[in-house]
């Protein structure tokens, strides 16, 4: 009978614990999501309740917002056009080549990742603004007659492909490293030549993978929000993200309009997802496993100082001029003033607005890393270890939000609370949710990538010996998913700290953080204290990186 | 179509894996590189194909020298006109099976016809008339081994090269494939250059078998020759199993010739005998007697196992334990006392 009862127990516990994660990410996932496509048909006013058309045909037709839809395609569309271009290039330059120094290359070409998009779109427009811009100066003082532009679509688009590039070599340099050698190697024996070899056999081996980078970087750029704002706002050349940001900000808010246009952003990231998926159908002929291969090398001869080249001003690009011009700016007085010192650097930071957001980013991104985490390492155990109905509906759940444009979802989290009889806008909770929701996706990928690979024979021959299952968990499983945990945890950490594509929609007085203090300065125009403020944001960006990268071997790949 | 290596070295960072081999593999049969990892033998597969470039020596196919370091010649793999088996049988994921069996005769320009009615030929020569259109990756190991098959033979190669074609498949199936590559072999008359690990397929399949020992041939010839006459004790012990027996004692027989005493078991030795020898005997040349027969190694049996069409059992003797199989043996016990012959030329001599 005691069996029996024990057997009941469980099966009770296990659907409790079911309908806990399931309210969950309810409410962190499904109903931000839900409450924009009702937010959408219904009429504003929290009286009544009514379907309306009015906000569909609003920006139906409202020509600002076909110029903004038109512009998000051409922006975003462009920056995963040149993502894929570079991203796949270096891919091939780091994995398939004898380039020198290729290892360490690699590593360093996934840094931009970890600079702030909105800080990068600040150094490039220090560099190329017109007339002002570090670099123009320069090609004016030694006679260049022309200038570059980067408040323009080419400007924008160029800028956020450099950032995005790192996604689409990540994910094309895991599926080279996943290609069995001898397929090219066989089709050699077979009689095609090198590049007969490189066309037939290994660009449509290779194809799905640069695919979904693609998409992947269609998906974040048309999310952003900081770079094209920084880099678009002059010109008036407005995104959907744009969009959204001034609808928030009118008076009264036009959350019909946002809701609408999220509907926008979450239709353009999943019209690039079904492409992909048909194109695809049945064409993924790579699983990345963990068993790797060596691929051969192709020696570059001639040609390998170019590769190096390519590679050298890729990072000069994203990561050392940026890095320069904002050190230069922060410790000028004003912009370009000519007047040096440190101590611009330190009247810049040395304000109570600073410490004060900064405290609030350090202690949001703290609890929402850490409640990620958790939740994280229940769903990937629930998902990977156990067969109890309904996990493959909370791992969809989970993850879906990485498909979600990150202002979408920002929109979504702020519109489920604004009108919610619970103080939760307005606090730093709302902004807890937003992460918890949107990443956590991260955190499941990280945790269970490693506990797939943790043989359960681990777990069972503790329970054999003995142990319980929460003491097997503690004792066994936790340890040895340890790293994954943390690297999910430090990987969120510094998203977290930079995040500001959610964070500018939900943010007010008492939860201010210090992307949106960036934000403001920015606003105002002062870009010589945004160059030191955008410097601080890097450095946290890049300590976590390279403590990442070297403590916890890069993985990155889990993005 | 004749393999000729001469001298052919090769090393990867400074670590040599080949060296210096010359060799002859005969046109028209099956040669078997047979030895553990490590040992060279894909290494010099890799070589003749033309997917590896070795470090000095000469490789000639069939007369034409595709590799020589000085003056040097390197002829790229795809116009070696040879055909290898992979061991991942490296069936193109994105093809078709008829596009994978007729990609070497697209690379050679033929007409679409042409390569329509050999394609389904070779297909239904290895069974897979019927699968032609399926897509690769829809394929059980044992089809696409037949796949990497189809397209080794469709293009009409000489040379055949199988990288240890047959370890990725369960056991039933690999004795299976062994038979049927062998069938089409006395078919089709090609020059296979054939590796494995495993020595019983080697034994198997093989017209010689080289075996390989850190990057050198040790020895050579017909499976039969190099299980009955192994030349040193690694042979010996890596083909099949042997009782290597270290303290024979030297004496000479009533006519003055060289013997050597294992127990009350004499066996005559070679004239040109090395200064330190060991003795070989294969397990299951033993002949198990009762312990009173005069002239026998007695011993106790430690250890039995009944394996099925077979017993192994071991002995303890004053010549150390010796490894008995028997088939069909009566209930073999530990403890049981048993005494072993063996007729004198079933006892190999080899250098120490």
């Amino acid at each position: 009978m005691k069996v029996l009862a024990t057997i009941a127990d469980r099966r009770v516990s296990s659907v409790l614990g079911m309908t806990l994660l399931a309210v969950i990410l309810g409410v962190l996932i499904a109903m931000p999501l839900g409450t924009i496509l009702l937010q959408a048909v219904t009429a504003a006013g929290d009286t009544a309740f009514s379907f309306t058309g009015e906000h569909v045909i609003k920006v139906l037709t409202g020509q600002v917002y076909w110029v903004a839809l038109l512009n998000t395609v051409i922006v975003c569309g462009g920056a995963a056009l040149v993502a894929t271009v570079l991203g796949t290039l270096f891919a091939w330059i780091f994995v398939r080549t004898d380039t020198f120094a290729r290892t360490v290359l690699e590593q360093i070409a996934q840094i931009p990742i970890f600079i702030p998009p909105f800080v990068g779109a600040v150094a490039w427009a220090l560099l190329f603004a017109p007339r002002v811009g570090a670099v123009n100066r320069i090609l004016k003082l030694i006679g260049v007659p022309f200038e570059l532009d980067i408040y323009t679509h080419t400007g924008m688009l160029s800028v956020m492909g450099l950032y995005l590039a790192p996604y689409v070599m990540m994910i094309v340099a895991a599926a080279m490293r996943s290609v069995d050698p001898s397929l090219e190697e066989a089709a050699q024996v077979a009689g095609l030549n090198r590049m007969q070899t490189a066309l037939r056999i290994t660009a449509p081996l290779l194809a799905p993978a640069i695919l979904s980078g693609t998409v992947l970087a269609f998906t974040i750029a048309v999310g952003l929000f900081g770079t094209p704002v920084v880099l678009g706002w002059s010109r008036q050349i407005l995104l959907l993200t744009s969009r959204i940001w001034i609808g928030t900000q009118a008076v009264p808010p036009e959350y019909g309009v946002t809701a609408v246009l999220s509907v926008y952003l979450i239709l353009l990231s999943a019209v690039a997802m079904a492409a992909q998926r048909y194109v695809l159908a049945g064409r993924s002929f790579i699983t990345i496993t963990g068993k790797g291969f060596r691929p051969r090398l192709i020696r570059l001869g001639p040609w390998a100082p170019l590769a190096l080249t390519l590679a050298l001003v890729y990072v000069v690009m994203t990561i050392i001029a940026p890095l320069l011009v904002l050190l230069a700016a922060a410790l000028s007085t004003y912009t370009w003033s000519g007047h040096y010192g440190i101590a611009n650097l330190r009247t810049a930071l040395d304000s109570e607005d600073v410490w004060l957001t900064m405290k609030n980013s350090i202690v949001i991104s703290i609890i929402a890393a850490t409640l990620a985490s958790m939740l994280g390492i229940v769903i990937s155990w629930v998902t990977v270890r156990t067969r109890t109905r309904g996990r493959r509906l909370l791992e969809y759940l989970v993850l879906l939000p990485i498909s979600i444009p990150g202002i979408a979802f920002g929109v979504g989290v702020m519109l489920v609370w604004v009108g919610a009889p619970v103080a939760v806008y307005g606090t730093t909770l709302i902004i807890m949710f937003a992460f918890i929701g949107r990443f956590t996706a991260y955190s499941v990928r990280s945790i269970s990538a490693s506990l797939v690979q943790l043989h359960p024979e681990l777990e069972e021959s503790a329970r054999v010996c003995g142990y319980g299952p929460l003491r097997t968990f503690a004792r066994i499983t936790f340890p040895l998913i340890l790293p994954s945990v943390i690297a999910g945890w430090l990987l969120l950490f510094s998203f977290f700290m930079t995040e500001l594509s959610m964070v500018i929609l939900l943010y007010s007085a008492s939860n201010r953080m210090f992307s949106v203090l960036s934000f403001e300065v920015w606003n105002v125009g002062d870009f010589s204290r945004l160059a030191a403020l955008s410097l601080l944001q890097t450095s946290i960006g890049l300590s976590l990186a390279i403590l990442l990268k070297t403590v916890f071997r890069s993985r990155t790949d889990i993005l | 179509m004749l393999i000729e290596l001469e001298g052919l070295s090769k090393s990867f960072g400074g670590v040599a894996v080949l060296r210096s081999i010359t060799e002859t593999f005969a046109e028209a049969e099956i040669s078997v590189l047979l030895g553990a990892s490590g040992c060279g033998k894909t290494t010099l597969l890799r070589c003749v194909a033309g997917l590896e470039q070795p470090s000095a020596g000469r490789i000639a196919i069939d007369g034409r020298i595709v590799y020589r370091d000085r003056p040097p010649v390197w002829v790229p793999a795809e116009r070696r006109r040879i055909a290898m088996v992979f061991q991942s049988y490296a069936i193109w994921p994105h093809m078709t099976v008829f596009q994978n069996v007729s990609l070497p005769l697209r690379a050679a320009g033929l007409g679409k016809s042409e390569i329509a009615a050999r394609v389904t030929e070779v297909l239904n020569l290895v069974g897979l008339g019927d699968l032609g259109s399926r897509s690769a990756t829809q394929l059980s190991g044992g089809q696409q081994q037949r796949v990497a098959l189809a397209r080794c033979i469709v293009s009409e190669s000489p040379v055949i090269l199988m990288d240890e074609p047959l370890s990725n498949l369960d056991a039933k199936l690999r004795i299976a494939m062994r038979v049927e590559i062998g069938d089409l072999q006395r078919r089709l008359k090609r020059t296979i250059l054939f590796v494995t690990h495993d020595q019983e397929e080697a034994m198997s399949i093989a017209d010689t078998i080289y075996l390989f020992d850190k990057g050198q041939i040790v020895q050579k010839g017909a499976p039969k020759d190099l299980y009955e006459n192994p030349k040193t004790r690694y042979v010996a012990e890596f083909l099949g199993r042997a009782n290597i027996i270290a303290d024979g004692e030297r004496a000479t027989d009533g006519a003055g010739r060289p013997v050597v005493r294992v127990g009350d078991i004499t066996a005559s030795l070679p004239a040109d005998l090395p200064p330190a020898f060991l003795l070989c005997i294969r397990p299951e040349k033993w002949r198990t007697v009762s312990p009173e027969t005069p002239d026998v190694l007695r011993g106790r049996i430690t250890k039995v196992q009944y394996i099925g069409d077979r017993t192994e059992f071991w002995v303890d003797t004053p010549a150390g334990v010796m490894m008995v199989v028997e088939i069909s043996a009566p209930d073999r016990r530990p403890n049981d006392l048993v005494g072993l012959q063996v007729e004198p030329r079933d006892v190999k001599v080899l250098p120490a």
